[in-house]
């Protein structure tokens, strides 16, 4: 990488992690620190819910995603403004109204402290694991390819986000999140443009979106329905809702951003943005990486993206390397000149050709991926390196620095927000609701301080030992989904059955979040359905105990 | 349950809500009604802000209902 490549990089990010600390230095109380003295407005909510959802890992897999499957993907985000509204009518006014720090304060004047402090800790659990994730998937793609030290890597983006979360805290995140979202859609708007640019001379847009369409790569709906299978309509329209009613509405790291609007107002709309917005960006990503598909169908791709690994491969397999990589050259110049013929003449016979040279390419790729998967220990999808490949070598001096901005950016807003949510729900829900009561407004500034860095550290520890297997992007959701269901089931009945009371509920969470473990270990099951499945046994069982507990409760006067 | 609604619409400290919480709790199921809000920026009521929302969604799904079918 070029050293104006450098200077792009780390001038972005330390100008957006300098005034961001600086702008919010000095918070004087708890609801600054905690709801950013509840004074965002929507446009500001709106982002920093987007930049929280969309982590480092969105802009290397989704790309990835795109090349491998098309707008398949899409799918899985069309329950989303579904869930949006919900939130905006039922879950927003009952936060306000009750003038909560924390989505689980709510769960103590609905239920009783035992309630509270279960669905804290599910969430402490699944987001700690998660904050550690969310610096180590890009740390191990951007290390490997930029040729740094993973440790480095983790150390670096974990240290700058801590300094402005723990100096700012929910301002210094939303403000952070408005610059780095900024620099993300300038950053992803140019690569798009330069990729279409790079496109051979007689291919316009709509003869490359023709031509990714032949191959199968618009193919955005799936009718058939199948539990394993996690991007079909059915299940975004059923599972996905459940999901992203959870994520949003539940998780403090999304709850946090939009309690810090100035009014309900503010919130609302912040929600009803991301409605709009959030599926025409993952619709733009992904066909950035169509377009990534249909420039490699006349630039020769490597065989395997990930260029660090397939180089390292040990001197044993040389010979099986370099079979492999004859016969892919082979079959790449056959279907280079079946996708001109295409674009020429875009007959059945040649549509034939080129699908038929395809299979064989994606054949020998995936022999390459089992040559490297044998001697590797960290089995990362090299679909995560699709993009990241893209932008090394076909980019301009100095996009490449701001794309890498984009994606450390990227990281370290959706860091900042769980670090801020993790220590918001430790110092309300934990410290000051069981071992110190009687503090002061100053004494729990201090500590929510404390608590951020403390997450912060431990998120960098649990980023440096993690060994990850497979792909990146789903890890997290899938975490996430094991214990989402259950929070979520417990707010549906916090919110819509008056009559149930906190034993009842309390009950049938704890046998829900065993049954979605169990359930996760053994049978085989897409994830999306376990946030559903979570929801339905809390639901279910805290009315059966409910009925139970009215039948042997004495009559009272 | 009824100290709530006294102080509905009103300002009241964090110190306030919780003793008006813990009341609520020994009582059971506690939810608070819900006020009037503001209007929404653009349009005349929330439920056109989601109503648009909403259509909006839809029509994303018939356009990749109609762009799935055209490349079958």
């Amino acid at each position: 990488m070029s050293p104006i490549d450098w200077i792009v990089l780390f001038g972005t990010l330390i100008s957006i992690v300098g005034y961001g600390a600086w702008k919010t230095r000095g918070s004087k109380n708890l609801e600054g620190y905690l709801l950013g003295n509840k004074e965002m407005q929507w446009w500001t909510i709106g982002l920093s819910i987007m930049a929280t959802q969309a982590s480092a890992i969105t802009f290397l897999s989704t790309p990835g995603l795109g090349y491998e499957s098309g707008l398949q993907f899409l799918q899985f985000y069309l329950g989303l403004p579904i869930a949006m509204v919900l939130l905006s009518v039922t879950f927003v006014p009952l936060y306000y109204k009750l003038k909560v720090y924390t989505a689980y304060e709510f769960l103590e004047s609905r239920f009783d402290v035992k309630n509270r402090l279960l669905a804290a800790i599910l969430f402490l659990v699944q987001r700690g694991l998660a904050a550690g994730l969310t610096i180590f998937a890009p740390a191990i793609i951007l290390s490997s390819v930029l040729g740094l030290n993973l440790a480095f890597t983790n150390i670096m983006v974990g240290v700058l986000v801590i300094i402005y979360t723990v100096s700012g805290g929910t301002r210094a995140v939303a403000l952070t999140q408005k610059l780095q979202m900024g620099v993300i859609m300038l950053g992803m708007f140019l690569a798009f443009f330069i990729l279409i640019w790079k496109l051979p001379e007689n291919l316009t847009f709509f003869k490359a979106v023709d031509l990714a369409g032949s191959m199968g790569k618009m193919k955005g709906l799936d009718f058939s329905f199948d539990l394993r299978d996690r991007y079909n309509v059915f299940t975004a329209f059923t599972a996905g809702i459940f999901l992203f009613m959870s994520y949003f509405g539940t998780d403090q790291s999304q709850v946090a951003r939009y309690l810090g609007g100035k009014s309900i107002k503010e919130s609302r709309t912040g929600l009803m943005f991301n409605g709009l917005l959030k599926v025409p960006m993952q619709f733009f990503i992904l066909m950035i990486g169509i377009m990534v598909f249909v420039f490699y169908q006349f630039e020769k791709p490597p065989l395997y993206f990930n260029n660090v690994a397939w180089e390292q491969l040990e001197s044993t397999e040389w010979e099986a390397k370099r079979n492999l990589q004859d016969e892919y050259d082979d079959v790449f110049e056959i279907k280079r000149s079946a996708a001109l013929a295409f674009t020429d003449n875009p007959s059945e016979a040649n549509r034939k050709t080129l699908l038929k040279q395809n299979t064989r390419e994606k054949e020998l790729r995936s022999q390459a991926r089992d040559l490297v998967n044998k001697h590797s220990a960290k089995k990362v999808k090299d679909t995560n390196y699709i993009f990241i490949s893209f932008i090394m070598k076909y980019l301009p001096t100095g996009l490449v620095g701001l794309l890498l901005a984009v994606i450390f950016s990227a990281s370290m807003s959706s860091t900042s927000s769980e670090l801020n949510a993790l220590s918001s729900t430790t110092t309300i829900d934990i410290y000051k609701r069981i071992f110190k009561k009687d503090g002061s407004d100053e004494h729990y500034l201090k500590a929510s301080k404390v608590f951020t860095l403390m997450w912060g550290l431990i998120a960098i520890s649990f980023a440096l030992v993690a060994h990850l297997a497979d792909n990146l992007v789903e890890l997290v959701n899938i975490i996430g989904s094991i214990f989402y269901g259950t929070i979520l089931g417990i707010f549906v009945v916090a919110f819509y059955l008056k009559s149930i009371s906190g034993n009842a509920v309390f009950r049938a969470a704890i046998i829900a979040q065993i049954s979605v473990i169990v359930i996760f270990l053994t049978v085989d099951i897409a994830y999306l359905w376990l946030n559903l499945i979570g929801c339905s046994i809390v639901v279910l069982l805290a009315m059966l105990f409910e009925v139970g507990m009215e039948k042997t409760r004495p009559i009272e006067n | 349950m009824s100290d709530y609604n006294k102080e509905q619409g009103e300002e009241f400290s964090r110190n306030e809500f919780d003793r008006i919480a813990d009341e609520a709790a020994k009582e059971g199921a506690y939810i608070p009604e819900l006020d009037e809000d503001e209007k929404p920026p653009v349009f005349s009521s929330w439920n056109m802000m989601y109503a648009f929302v909403i259509a909006n969604m839809l029509l994303m799904t018939v356009l990749l209902f109609l762009i799935t079918k055209h490349y079958q």
